[in-house]
């Protein structure tokens, strides 16, 4: 931080040196009798600041929702600082910047003026009324109570000085449903996998549906070393009508056909592309569909390890583990996720094999009181539960008296994508 | 109240298992969960307070209904930690709550709860509400989080505190190792999002 001011005041400093050097280097120009270029500031736009009316405006942002139809009322306070009466003239004015500017006949203020006294206070009354046929979006305006106006350099407009900002969120219920946006799944390479996203029409016309792949608007992809691969569009086929009828439901289906090669993470996303008239095009997020799989690939051969056993041991004993998030228990689309598991077999030091059973398993979970990183509300009510967040499990493997000489392990992993072992010779 | 008092009912009866024989035109009576209990003995009338307790604390969402309820008690204190875990063929979620028994009153008192038993198509519909928030959405695409949301029925006494006392949804993304967390709380009546929250440990 300290770094970056240090930085920026140089970078000022460095400005400034420049402008002086400039600056001397014109008059030096000028003193050698060449024509000196005269730069004029820019012009002020908006009135100073001296000249603005003192008002204290509460409040000065008002946001709003309503549905079509809908009306709300709110007051605002408005006290005259000045030493002398105001009057005030409460008026719409467009905002500078803006997509929707609130329609006029919209609000309605009451009173429509007033004359404040010194040091007094005026209430204005703000109804906003939405029409039954508003179309959903945002609606800005301001309500200004004088014509002041101050200097807004750099921007060519004036700013209005005595302004209060009202923002109007015009919305409606969701007409469309959708079930499974976000698919997690441990597939295998070389097969194919189905997924059903249910899209649900609540309203009363049919809605087009136009599912693509890979449009992933409104997401930041992810950079760096640990981010998932990106799901390649040929291996996903969708399925989906054109349209949803009113008051039903029509399935998506989402098909993904993993290569022999794919490995590890793939992330990937569907937009339904559902022309939803209770949501702007820009807010349509839940049409997003997001496909997240964990790609595991079968070992041709198992993993091997030599190791020697000395004269005379008592036992030899191997453990394997695997530790996964509790999370990756859990698919989407009912898919039954199944547990890791091994096999485990030695060569002995007469090249003799050795299959075994478990002696031993254990299961170890890490367990979180979930009193962080929790929204409060569910912190709050969630107090003294549990969360497991990992899963640990362990296989021992032991032979007891084992020959001399040098042995191989060998691991044969099923539906784990990676594992960690340990070899105890006694 | 009508279940309170059919529940009551049952239990004078002494079939809190079993249909009572009522004219099933005039009543529709719901079928009691199983109910098991573990951990710490409690026996005889001690016990059947406490299930007719529980059975009473424990109400689940409209479209669930509890195939089965299991509890276990552990000691704690002078009295008893009662873990309820309610099981519904409906939901793929669970709802767990945990209660502190008190054997002075006989009464319980709820500590606790995680409630996840909540019908599919309730489960999509907070979801996608939460998603259609310009701010959530903010957060999610801020955050790269893309994950299934773990999807919580907030009881009206802790959502009074954060908006409103009435039954709410917290719908929470975190990420692999809840470093980053996202949340918002839904009001399915109004369709819309109270409050949106983020946060990392």
């Amino acid at each position: 931080m300290l770094r970056e001011v240090v930085r920026m005041r140089s970078g000022y400093f460095m400005a400034a040196l420049m402008v002086l050097g400039m600056v001397v280097a014109a008059n030096a120009l000028s003193a050698e009798g060449i024509a000196v270029i005269e730069v004029k500031a820019p012009a002020q736009v908006g009135g100073s600041v001296d000249s603005v009316t003192k008002l204290v405006i509460n409040p000065m942002y008002k946001n709003i929702q309503l549905k079509p139809g809908e009306e709300e009322e709110f007051r605002v306070k408005v006290k005259n600082r000045e030493d002398r009466a105001v009057e005030l003239v409460p008026k719409l004015q467009a905002m500078p910047f803006g997509e929707y500017m609130l329609e006029e006949d919209w609000v309605t203020i009451s009173p429509t003026k007033a004359v404040v006294q010194k040091g007094e206070e005026q209430e204005f009354t703000i109804k906003v009324s939405v029409p039954g046929d508003a179309e959903v979006g945002s609606y800005n305006a301001q309500i200004t109570f004088t014509n002041d106006t101050m200097p807004s350099m750099p921007y060519p407009y004036p700013r209005m000085a005595n302004a209060l900002t009202l923002s109007v969120n015009v919305w409606k219920p969701p007409t469309v449903i959708v079930s499974n946006n976000f698919i997690h799944d441990r597939v295998e390479a070389g097969k194919t996998y189905e997924y059903v996203v249910t899209v649900e029409n609540r309203g009363n016309t049919t809605i087009p549906m136009k599912p693509k792949f890979g449009d992933d608007r409104g997401y930041r992809r992810c950079a760096g070393m640990y981010c998932p691969g990106e799901l390649e569009e040929d291996w996903v086929t969708i399925s989906a009508p054109e349209s949803v009828k009113p008051n039903s439901r029509a399935t998506v289906k989402i098909s993904v056909k993993l290569p022999e090669y794919a490995k590890g993470q793939y992330e990937g996303r569907i937009n339904l592309n559902i022309d939803d008239p209770s949501r702007p095009e820009w807010r349509r997020y839940d049409q997003m569909v997001t496909l997240s799989l964990q790609v595991w690939q079968k070992p041709s051969s198992p993993y091997e390890k030599e190791f020697t056993v000395k004269e005379e041991a008592k036992m030899l004993s191997v453990e394997v583990s695997v530790s996964e998030f509790a999370y990756q228990k859990y698919s989407t689309c009912g898919n039954p996720v199944e547990e890791p598991s091994f096999k485990v077999w030695f060569l002995d030091s007469e090249s003799q094999e050795v299959e075994l059973k478990p002696a031993k398993t254990v299961i170890a979970e890490a367990v979180n009181l979930g009193s962080w990183a929790q929204p409060p509300w569910e912190a709050e009510c969630s107090a003294g539960m549990y969360t497991v967040e990992r899963i640990t499990y362990k296989s021992t493997y032991t032979i007891e008296n084992p020959k001399a000489g040098t042995w191989h392990l060998y691991i044969m992993p099923e539906k784990a994508q990676k594992f960690e072992y340990t070899i105890e010779v006694e | 109240m009508l279940r309170a008092l059919l529940l009551l009912l049952l239990f004078l009866a002494g079939c809190t298992a079993q249909k009572p024989q009522v004219d099933s035109s005039q009543v529709e009576v719901e079928e009691l969960p199983k109910f098991y209990v573990q951990g710490v003995p409690v026996e005889g009338e001690k016990l059947e307070k406490m299930k007719l307790d529980i059975l009473q604390a424990v109400v689940p969402f409209p479209g669930v209904t509890y195939d089965a309820i299991n509890v276990t008690a552990t000691k704690l204190g002078s009295g008893l930690n009662l873990k309820v875990v309610a099981s519904s063929r409906v939901s793929e979620g669970l709802d767990v709550y945990r209660f502190y028994y008190d054997p002075a009153s006989r009464e319980i008192t709820l500590k606790g709860y995680v409630l996840e038993a909540i019908p599919p198509t309730t489960r999509s519909e907070a979801i996608s509400i939460a998603l259609g928030s310009e701010e959530v959405q903010r957060m999610l695409s801020e955050s790269a989080i893309a994950v299934e949301p773990a999807v919580r029925r907030i009881l009206p006494e802790t959502s009074a505190k954060y908006y409103a006392p009435k039954t709410l949804f917290s719908i929470t993304w975190s990420d692999f190792e809840r470093r980053m967390v996202i949340s918002a709380l839904v009001d399915l009546e109004s369709s819309r999002v109270v409050q949106a929250w983020s946060g990392s440990g």
